[in-house]
């Protein structure tokens, strides 16, 4: 056939997509959708089967009989469970408007922009063999049927007389027509209505042009499906009627497993499922829809590959059995429109992929890079479009570049098949964080991304690399005996791993790593507040949006009808009913149970359930009703937890900052207390030195007067004498109370504390300071009744008090007619002992100092001390330490002090 | 969309047939290359089964009967 025959009509078939694109994007923006149709949503899922399923399935059919089946088959088991996986996938999808599968991964593990770089990554890798497949598979049959080749579907390339090679230009071409169909504007909305109506249209293309070839095939060749077997049995292809040809099932088990995965994980299947999906209600009838889409495109698979193995005798690349058959038979339409079935199976995949590629490229890779490097300043700049569009477009050509390149250098070889299934063991990587990202709320954000780079590097390790290695790209001693000859780690026999296929070894292996490192990470790993918020989003999704009622809670606010009913529940159906009509009717309004609850509602609704259940529980009731769980219950205990955690820390630390001011201002107190200790020490070594000064000196003085001048007059020495004896004394005195003073305070006293007779030490003292008084010319009345109670108290320092009181009273009683009373009297348990005199008394404000140390108020002329400013001090000691009581007041009959202490009674 | 747990049981019921006739051991008994009707039997089960549990499907999708106003109100799984 004409080359330029087959362009022109490839092109005039791209363009009418186009026109339907087109066509599609009008009628949306009309608001009269094309695509909001079950229909169309269905045959777009149909995007799955591409020139791997329109040539592809045939050449394995003719290679290993009805190997080809459990690619279709795993889709179909997942559709099955649909009411599980997918409306649950596509629910999210709607709430957080997710754009595509990286998306919905880095959504999922707390908007991670890392991981969603990871996942476009691992796309972007992925999907290039499955590009390159297309490619390739367009480019032989372009050959084919332009008769560049021999019908054997080997030989050069048609353009390669004009030094281009078919395969770049059909790559530029779908780069081109991708760029035009998916990166025209940028859609406020996720969707993109005209390419879904143009893969629609693709879908139906392909189907009917295999249905054509098969129908061909099976009944203008032969007479009928038990025609052709019954001749293919005659021609001893027999094993071709199997799965398998007694080699085990471990290959089938393993494609069935991928091919589930893929269905879900391969990004434009997601992308047209998920995403692109228009109303849930569409999945009642695409969920068997597209399985039988995929029953009927696989019917005659087997057919034509016997057909196929009949008309050629077994030689011929078997890929492209769909073309040659009819080439073979002079249906040279027929084959064109095979070709064109093929072309469209090629580009709805290309064109899909690419869209999806391209949105992760730029949304997850570069957009995220150009904000976190600050290589372009996004604030400042106005209008993005126009950068986003670059970045989609040079996304695509390099995605097809990609694809072309790996065609070139590492597909050669391989079965379209082969390559095929390398992409979906990629797209499996993706399937234990979604799956587990959608029914476990503990997968975390290490843990999925640990699993998928571990799965995609053993993925990279057991299939891509190999596949270089086969082509030349690597020395093949890799494969045969390991990296640098460690056998051990040969990657097709993995750790020693022998006698699987290459597919099932690798799946194993990236499995293994993927799963292992994303169930224990997560398990050891501390969610953050993110991660649990969305994973909680994620798992309970039907949980915020199953309802009717939470719908509206979703949007924010409850209607008083939900709050009547809650109620209703609790304090009963009539009461509830009545008490919010007349909340209404007070309001001056009709009851409406549609209309949104204000405060005032919420407000009566949980006072009228605090009656019925408390108030705690009305307020989680309550709560529960109005916000509707944007986060769940748990999920909202766990954020406070954290956050009265987080209180409880601070409240330990102010508690502790308090202790420690407490502890600062104690020991501040402590400091000031040592201070004035010090000071007080200084103080007493001050006037302990002075009043010791004070007597030396007037002893030394008279000492060298007597010494200086020997013919002192008789008088005169005996005066000086006197002076200088009293002086010793009083110095004596001074040292003696000084000790006995130290050993007050240190404890350090002998006590002998007995039953006592106050009246010998009474009489005693006064005995003792005789001179002093017959001296001071003062009278001293001893006023004490005859017989006194015994009190408990050493007899000396008894004395000691007395002997102080009555020398301060006689020292200090100025007064001509001086008058010393002593007093004694019983009262409660005590003896109270009084030594009044009537000098000029104490003033109030030194009341409190003259039992301090050395406190003196010397009002004499002389200003000389009378005492030694002890004797009081020691007293108060003595009277503490027996159990008494010490005071000073006024002289009740005049002026004067009086002196009063108590000591308990024995 | 409303999601009933009727349909959960329903789905995995099915998918439990699919996974029975898919996968070995069952499988051994059919794989065999005997002609059945004109047709591989290996290729008349599988497909037979498979268009089979797309009926299962479909069976299970149909809208059920709408349900009193008041469970409708309650709604949830």
């Amino acid at each position: 056939m004409q080359g330029g025959l087959v362009a022109l009509v490839s092109v005039a078939y791209l363009g009418m997509l186009f026109a339907i694109a087109s066509f599609g994007d009008r009628r949306a923006e009309q608001g009269r959708s094309l695509t909001n149709n079950p229909y169309i949503y269905a045959l777009s899922i149909a995007v799955f089967c591409t020139s791997w399923t329109f040539y592809g399935s045939v050449g394995l059919a003719a290679r290993s009989g009805l190997d080809f089946l459990p690619i279709y088959l795993g889709p179909t088991l997942v559709f099955v469970v649909w009411p599980v996986v997918w409306v649950k996938i596509i629910r999210i999808c709607k709430v957080n408007r997710i754009t595509s599968i990286a998306d919905f991964i880095s959504s999922r593990f707390g908007k991670s922009s890392r991981l969603g770089g990871l996942v476009a990554l691992i796309a972007v890798i992925g999907t290039t063999p499955y590009i390159s497949l297309q490619l390739k598979s367009v480019a032989t049959s372009f050959e084919i049927i332009t008769g560049t080749v021999g019908a054997d579907g080997w030989g050069l390339g048609a353009l390669g007389a004009f030094g281009l090679d078919t395969t770049f230009v059909i790559a530029l071409a779908l780069a081109v027509f991708s760029i035009l169909f998916g990166t025209r504007h940028i859609d406020a909305s996720e969707h993109h209505e005209g390419i879904v109506a143009a893969i629609a249209f693709e879908s139906i293309v392909k189907l009917f042009a295999f249905l054509a070839v098969g129908f061909f095939v099976t009944f203008g060749i032969y007479d009928g499906f038990s025609d052709l077997f019954h001749k293919a049995r005659d021609a001893g292809l027999q094993k071709l009627f199997t799965v398998s040809d007694g080699g085990g099932y471990a290959d089938w088990v393993t494609m069935i497993l991928l091919s589930m995965l893929a269905i879900i994980c391969l990004p434009r299947q997601f992308y047209i499922t998920a995403v692109e999906n228009a109303d849930e209600n569409h999945l009642r009838k695409a969920v068997w829809l597209f399985p039988l889409y995929l029953l009927a495109i696989n019917v005659f698979v087997l057919p034509i590959a016997l057909g196929g193995h009949m008309a050629f005798g077994g030689t011929g690349n078997a890929d492209m059995f769909v073309l040659t058959v009819p080439i073979h038979h002079g249906q040279e339409t027929l084959a064109l429109f095979a070709f064109i079935g093929g072309l469209s199976a090629a580009t709805s995949m290309v064109i899909v992929a690419a869209i999806a590629l391209s949105t992760m490229v730029c949304n997850n890779i570069v957009v995220p890079l150009l904000v976190n490097r600050r290589w372009v300043d996004l604030e400042r700049q106005g209008d993005l479009t126009g950068l986003l569009l670059t970045i989609r477009r040079t996304a695509i050509v390099g995605v097809l570049i990609l694809g072309y390149g790996y065609y070139r250098f590492a597909s050669g070889s391989y079965s379209l098949v082969t390559i095929g299934l390398v992409s979906f063991a990629a797209a499996a990587q993706f399937a234990p964080a979604i799956i587990g990202g959608i029914f476990w709320k503990g997968a975390s954000l290490k843990g999925a991304m640990t699993g998928l780079a571990l799965g995609a590097a053993m993925w990279a390790y057991t299939l891509l690399l190999p596949s270089f290695a086969q082509s030349g790209w690597l020395p093949i001693r890799f494969l045969d005996y390991g990296p640098f000859g460690i056998e051990f780690l040969r990657p097709y026999a993995l750790f020693g791993m022998e006698g699987f296929g290459t597919l099932s070894h690798a799946l194993f292996w990236s499995m293994l790593v993927n799963i292992g490192a994303f169930v224990i990470v997560s398990l050891l790993d501390r969610q953050s507040t993110i991660e649990r918020i969305q994973g909680a989003l994620f798992v309970d999704v039907f949980e915020h949006t199953e309802d009717l009622r939470d719908e509206r809670f979703w949007r924010g606010s409850a209607t008083v009808g939900a709050l009547r009913d809650l109620t209703g529940r609790f304090v009963g159906e009539d009461r509830a009913t009545t008490a919010f009509q007349s909340f209404a009717l007070a309001q001056g309004r009709e009851l409406a149970p549609d209309s949104a609850a204000d405060s005032r509602w919420l407000d009566l609704a949980e006072k009228m359930l605090s009656g019925a259940v408390g108030s705690a529980t009305a307020r989680v009731m309550i709560g529960s009703v109005v916000k509707g769980g944007i986060v769940r219950l748990d999920e909202m205990y766990k954020i406070l937890d954290e956050t009265s955690q987080a209180i409880r820390y601070s409240r330990m630390l102010e508690t502790k900052s308090r202790e420690l001011e407490d502890t600062t201002q104690q020991l501040q107190s402590a400091n000031e207390r040592l201070k004035e200790l010090d000071s007080l020490k200084d103080d007493f070594l001050n006037t302990i030195s002075h009043e010791l000064r004070t007597p030396l000196t007037s002893i030394r003085a008279f000492s060298e007067i007597l010494t200086d001048t020997p013919d002192i007059e008789s008088g005169q020495r005996t005066h000086f004498l006197d002076v200088i004896r009293t002086e010793s004394e009083r110095l004596t005195r001074l040292i003696d109370q000084v000790l006995d003073l130290a050993k007050l305070e240190a404890g350090q006293m002998e006590w002998s504390v007995e039953a006592v007779d106050p009246c010998p030490s009474v009489k005693g003292a006064v005995a003792a300071m005789d001179a002093l008084i017959r001296e001071r010319k003062v009278a001293v009345i001893l006023d004490v009744p005859k017989s006194l109670p015994k009190v408990r108290a050493d007899r000396d320092q008894l004395m000691q008090v007395m002997i102080n009181l009555l020398s301060n009273a006689v020292k200090f009683c100025r007064n001509p007619n001086g008058e010393v009373r002593i007093e004694a009297d019983v009262r409660d348990g005590f003896l109270s002992i009084s030594v009044t005199d009537n000098g000029d008394g104490i003033p109030p404000e030194h009341r409190d100092g003259v039992f301090e140390k050395f406190h003196q108020f010397n009002r004499g002329s002389d200003r000389m001390p009378r005492g030694t400013g002890l004797g009081l001090a020691i007293c108060r000691h003595i009277v503490t330490y027996l159990g008494g009581d010490i005071r000073v007041g006024d002289n009740p009959k005049g002026s004067g002090a009086r002196f009063t202490f108590t000591l308990p009674t024995a | 969309m409303k999601r009933t747990g009727r349909k959960n049981e329903w789905s995995l019921t099915l998918f439990a047939v699919g996974v029975m006739v898919f996968f070995p051991p069952l499988m051994n008994l059919f794989d065999k290359p005997t002609l059945v009707l004109g047709v591989p039997l290996a290729y008349l089960v599988l497909f037979g089964a498979w268009g089979v549990i797309i009926a299962g499907i479909w069976l299970g999708v149909r809208p059920s009967a709408p349900p009193p106003s008041k469970t409708a109100r309650d709604g949830g799984e």
